[in-house]
Order: C-alpha cells, then sequence, then structure tokens
C-alpha cells in the first residue's frame, strides 16, 4: 500500500500560496482582486495541506508530530493561518506575504527532504499531553515568527528612513499571544515531564533552549512595558529571541549538549 | 544632562555591573572555597530558608519601601538585567554539557559543567527571586482587583522557582531492578548509594507490546541501510505490498515467534525467538521474482538476511516496544499488600512516592525478566505545582492584555 501522495497536496499549497501572493503585489483597487482573491487562495492552500496532515494522521495512526520533518508541516499551515487572520483583521499584505512565503520555503525543505512516516511512536511519547504540547509550542513559534518578521519589516523601513513607527503595536499583539502560549507549551511539557520522567524540570537540553527563549522573549515584554517609545532596541531584542526560539527548534539537535535529550528528533 | 553611574534612579548600566560584580562573587567563591558547596539545606533547613528569604522581602516591601535597594530591586531595569543573567546562564548551560567531567580545566573550575550547583547560578537565582519578589509585592500590597493577571504571571513564577529551588534538596529519585519472583527493597539513589525502603516490591509479570518488524534494504559491503536520507527507506511488514529502490516486496507468512529449520523458518514458541517472514521480491525493471526469509534475530538468534544481489539483502529490523509495562506487588511493613500495573505515563502513587516503570533489560526485548522501576519523592510538588497553575491561569490574562492594548491603540 502507497503513502499519500504529499507532493501533490504541496503542490496544490505551494501554487494556491504563490498565486495568492501575485494577488497581493497587484497594484489594484477592485477589492475582489485586492483582498477577496488572496485570501481565498492561501485559504485553499492552507486547507490543501491540513487536509493532508489529518489524512497522515489517520494513517500513520498517530499524531504527526514526532519528527522534525512532521513539525514543519504544522508550522507552514500554522503561520499561514496567522497570515491570513491578520490580513482579514487588520488588511496587513506585506505580513500574509511574508507568512505564506515562510510557509511555502517549509514546505519546499520538506519536499527536498522527504521523510519516511513511520508508524512507531516511543512509549513515553504516549501521552494525553503529547497533542497539546506540541501544538501549543508550534503555535507559539508562528505567533512570534510573525512578530520577527514585523521587527525585520520595521529595521528595514528605518534604514529606508520610512515611517515605521505603527509596527511595534503589532509585534506586541504577536508577542503577547505567542508569549502566552509559549508559557503554556512549557508548562504543559513540565506537567508532562512529572508523569512521564518522574520530575518536572531536569535540565534537558531541550528544555534549558526552552527556557533561554521564554526569558528572551520575557525581556522584550518588560522593555516595551517601561520604554514603550525606545521602538529601535525592542526591534532588536526581538529579533534576537527568535534567533535563541530557532536554535531551540532545530539547532539544539548539533549541540553537544543534545546527544542524551528525550527531544532529538529523527527526521 | 547625563546621569552619573550610581547616581538615583538606577537604572541598566547599574543593572549591569550588578550582574558582573556578582559573577565576580560567584566566581572567587567557586575558586578560592569550593568546601563551601552551594547547596540548599534539607528539610527544615529549606523551610528556614525561604521563611528568612520571604521576611527579608516583607521588611523591605513594608518598612523600607522608599529605600534605594527596594526601588532598584522592583525596578524594570532590575527585571530585565537579573532575567537575562539567567539567560546568559542558562545558555551556558546549553552549550556545555551538563554534569559530566570537561577536559577544560577552566570550566571545570567555575563550575560551568554542573553550573545548577554553581555559586554563580545561586546568586542569580537570588537577584532574579529578590527582584521578582519585590515587584510582585509592590502589586501584591495592597490587593486590586484589576491587578489580578500581573500577580498570578509573577507570583506564579516566584512561587514556582522558589519551591523548585528549596525542594531540590528534599527531592530522592531512586532506581529499583526487580526481578520476577523475586521480592526487592533495596533501591539506589542518583548518587550510587544503596537505599532499603520500607516497603518491598515484587515483580510479577513484565510484558511488552511491540509494532510489527520493519523491512529495509542493506548494502551488503557496508551493512548500512540504503536508500537514507530518501523516501521510504523501511516499512512495517504490514504495510505490504511495499516498494524498496527497484525491488517490489510481498510478505507471504509472517510468523511472529519463528525457528530456522534448514533454509526455512517454522513457528515455535521458544524463549528467544525472534519473528521471521517469508517475503516474495520481484525486481520491477527485469521482472525476476525470487522467495526467500528474513528474521529480526534476538538476543539467542542471529538476524537472518535475505541476499537480493550482490549489492543489496533485505533485512527484518528488531520490533521496536510500542508499550511495556509491569504487573508488581507492593508489600509494605506492616504486611499490607497490594497489586498494580506500571506502565510509562502511568505511574503510581504510594504515600508520599510515586513509582513509574523506567527501563527494562533491552538486550532481551520482550523476554527480559528485569524491569527498572523509578521512585521519586518530592514533597515540595504541591507548591511547585501551585505556582504552574496560577502562572498557566496567568498566562490566559496575557491574552486578554495582548487583546486590550490592540484595542487601546
Amino acid at each position: 500500500m502507497g503513502w499519500i501522495n504529499f507532493e501533490l497536496f504541496a503542490a496544490v499549497s505551494l501554487i494556491c500560496w504563490l498565486v495568492s501572493g501575485g494577488f497581493l503585489m497587484l497594484k489594484t483597487s477592485n477589492s475582489t482582486f485586492k483582498t477577496l482573491a488572496p485570501t481565498v487562495l492561501a485559504l485553499s492552500g492552507f486547507i490543501s495541506l491540513m487536509l493532508f496532515i489529518v489524512l497522515l494522521w489517520v494513517k500513520i495512526d498517530r499524531p504527526p508530530m514526532r519528527t522534525l520533518g512532521e513539525t514543519r508541516l504544522w508550522y507552514a499551515a500554522l503561520l499561514a493561518s496567522i497570515g491570513i487572520v491578520s490580513f482579514i483583521r487588520w488588511k496587513y499584505k506585506w505580513l500574509l506575504a511574508y507568512s505564506l512565503f515562510m510557509g511555502g520555503l517549509f514546505l519546499v525543505i520538506n519536499l527536498l527532504h522527504p521523510e519516511t512516516y513511520d508508524k512507531s511512536l516511543m512509549p513515553a511519547l504516549q501521552s494525553v499531553w503529547f497533542v497539546p504540547h506540541v501544538i501549543v509550542y508550534l503555535f507559539a513559534y508562528a505567533l512570534l515568527a510573525a512578530s520577527s518578521l514585523v521587527a525585520v519589516k520595521a529595521i528595514y523601513q528605518d534604514q529606508q528612513g520610512k515611517n515605521w513607527q505603527h509596527l511595534p503595536a503589532l509585534a506586541d499583539n504577536f508577542v503577547y499571544l505567542g508569549f502566552s502560549f509559549l508559557t503554556m507549551g512549557l508548562l504543559f511539557g513540565a506537567l508532562w515531564a512529572k508523569e512521564a520522567w518522574g520530575h518536572y524540570w531536569t535540565w534537558d537540553p531541550k528544555e534549558t533552549w526552552a527556557f533561554i527563549s521564554w526569558t528572551a522573549y520575557l525581556i522584550y515584554i518588560h522593555y516595551r512595558y517601561k520604554h514603550l517609545k525606545k521602538h529601535k532596541p525592542a526591534m532588536w531584542i526581538l529579533i534576537m529571541a527568535f534567533g535563541l526560539l530557532l536554535i531551540c527548534w532545530f539547532g539544539v539537535n548539533y549541540l553537544p549538549t543534545a546527544q542524551n535529550s528525550v527531544h532529538t528528533y529523527s527526521g | 544632562m547625563e546621569r552619573n553611574t550610581w547616581q538615583t534612579p538606577w537604572s541598566y548600566r547599574e543593572g549591569w555591573i550588578i550582574v558582573v560584580g556578582l559573577t565576580g562573587l560567584g566566581v572567587v567563591w567557586q575558586v578560592f572555597l569550593p568546601a563551601l558547596e552551594a547547596q540548599v539545606p534539607r528539610w527544615p533547613g529549606n523551610l528556614i530558608l525561604g521563611l528568612i528569604f520571604i521576611t527579608l522581602l516583607l521588611v523591605l516591601h513594608f518598612f523600607f519601601a522608599k529605600s534605594l535597594l527596594s526601588k532598584w530591586l522592583s525596578s524594570v531595569p532590575a527585571a530585565v538585567t537579573s532575567a537575562a543573567f539567567y539567560c546568559g546562564l542558562a545558555i551556558l548551560m546549553g552549550i556545555i554539557p551538563q554534569g559530566q567531567a570537561n577536559n577544560s580545566t577552566l570550566i571545570s573550575l567555575l563550575g560551568l559543567n554542573r553550573l545548577t550547583t554553581s555559586w554563580i547560578f545561586v546568586l542569580a537565582n537570588a537577584y532574579f527571586l529578590s527582584s521578582l519578589g519585590l515587584a510582585t509585592l509592590k502589586r501584591l500590597i495592597p490587593f486590586k482587583l484589576k491587578n489580578a493577571g500581573y500577580i498570578l504571571n509573577h507570583l506564579g513564577l516566584w512561587i514556582a522557582l522558589t519551591a523548585a529551588a528549596l525542594g531540590s534538596s528534599d527531592l530522592q529519585r531512586l532506581y529499583m531492578n526487580c526481578y520476577e519472583g523475586q521480592p526487592e527493597w533495596r533501591a539506589t539513589n542518583q548518587a550510587g548509594q544503596v537505599v532499603e525502603l520500607p516497603i518491598a516490591i515484587e515483580l510479577t509479570d513484565f510484558k511488552i507490546d511491540e509494532y510489527p518488524p520493519k523491512l529495509t534494504l542493506i548494502d551488503n559491503t557496508t551493512g548500512r541501510v540504503v536508500a537514507k536520507g530518501k523516501k521510504n527507506q523501511y516499512f512495517s511488514v504490514e504495510d505490504s505490498p511495499i516498494q524498496l529502490l527497484d525491488y517490489k516486496v510481498e510478505v507471504e507468512k509472517r510468523l511472529h515467534s519463528a525457528g530456522l529449520i534448514g533454509e526455512r523458518f517454522e513457528p515455535v514458541n521458544e524463549m528467544g525467538s525472534p519473528p521471521a517472514a517469508k517475503v516474495r521480491v520481484t525486481h520491477t525493471q527485469t521482472g525476476e521474482t525470487q522467495t526467500g526469509w528474513v528474521s529480526s534475530g534476538s538476543f539467542m538468534h542471529q538476524p537472518y538476511a535475505f541476499k537480493l544481489s550482490d549489492r543489496y539483502s533485505l533485512v527484518m529490523l528488531p520490533p521496536e516496544p510500542q508499550k511495556f509495562q509491569s504487573d508488581i506487588r507492593i508489600m509494605t511493613e506492616e504486611g499490607q499488600q497490594m497489586q498494580t500495573t506500571l506502565e510509562v505515563n502511568q505511574p503510581f502513587k504510594l504515600g508520599g512516592w510515586k513509582l513509574y516503570q523506567l527501563s527494562y533489560d533491552s538486550q532481551k526485548g520482550k523476554w527480559s525478566t528485569l524491569s527498572v522501576i523509578e521512585l521519586v519523592r518530592d514533597p515540595w510538588i504541591p507548591v511547585v505545582y501551585l505556582g504552574i497553575f496560577m502562572l498557566l491561569a496567568g498566562s490566559l490574562f496575557l491574552f486578554r492584555d495582548g487583546t486590550n492594548k490592540k484595542k487601546a491603540q
């Protein structure tokens, strides 16, 4: 029996997102082309990807969240969903364009590194905490990625001498939401660890890096609270915080400390 | 006009100087007074230490609210610098492998390979918790309902971190090797010492459920899995027919427990009998078909590969555990007996202890008669959980505050 054809679903998503991005670039006043078409297309791409995830879940009979490649699928879908929601809510074209681009990039990575969808799931991962822990985390990652896109845009516009004073407030929205998901993910992980491994916190390398990225966003929130007008350093803190978050997500696997981590993914 | 360093109100500059100062103090302490180990005293010492800390914070809050120290510690620059200090140490911890000897004398001398028990870490913790504690008290007393979110987040974090730090010395994690039919009351602690327990545990049965074994192609010369990095490098025998490179593999017969007789396998029911499968392999380009056996082998028997060509062989991988569990009987000194089943993710509570299924003899796999049980006692856990649940509730407020902020703009 063959596997579900990922290439097909990914191609549908990529084409939808590409065309959606094309509409976003159009300089037109026609609201069908300006708003409706990109929204519907972006949404179709998202649905195609979610459909693949659901089919895969059914097929392999476990949550598809175990390998790095599987987390990339969720990330691409969630990032796109954040782009779509913020486009509908605030009409930020560029944010939708960037999040579709980033989501598409992750799909392309998966296409270039096809992986075996392995049915087995080690006993420690068979827990009611598995799904909420991973979903909440990936949602946090996607929101915080959106916030760092805003920060990069702010710094770029600053260098271009353009006005970007409205952007930090948008970044804050993403950070607040993302940070509350990040906190939940961290604490769900701690509660799960107590049930599975006997202790809620063991400074496992992934835990250590999760703690590092959590404190980095904590610093951003406090800095913004005190210095609401000092936008530039805040945007730089946000970019650095996302760098640390990326180490937590991908980088940990390559660090000398990670050899004994329960979080090293295969794939 | 530019403010001079140490001129009030203090800000980031002073904050960073304090961090550097604490680091220096920690290093000196670590290097020159190694005998004075950074260890939290055990019960009731840790409780007393905690009460002294709380008293100090309360005294600062109520009687010296206007003092420089109190104002400084509850300020945002102190929060940011102390969090950054903590974050920086965690980065070191995330890069330098912890809990093992390090080749670098500098790292060993400074205790960077066992940071959580170093003085620098203790000082960072104290700075962070003092700042967090005073900031919390400022909003907690007098209490206002509109500060609920702030209090849940800050007090929750303070409670969780303080209780985790103070409780670390009362945490006991013991490992017990239980063999089938032999009651055991001795366990080993993390320092490798044998501890006698007031309870005995007898393993009555150890069971493993396994996933169906997988088939894959290996290179005859290197012995490695081919098609590595490409899609579908191995398949479960359940998914037959399967495609591996140019070979179509069909499983004709599957035996869960088999023995080799001549050149074929027959069902046998003996200890150590591995799974086996009869497969028909068709080369999709030449149409050539061959039939043969594969077996994963076990701790008693050699694996059996099916040589397809000079280059490739088909092999069966040892089945992976899906679930492992121990049926145990627990006997207390008072003569009470109880039976339960331990499973990963499903610990058993007994008095102040929690019993966990940890591992087994992985060499023997499903024929293991050994089950390793972990016993954990952490009397401070209710306090830590109080903090964790406050933080979880607080994160919902963060949600709301984020949205409100948006509306305000």
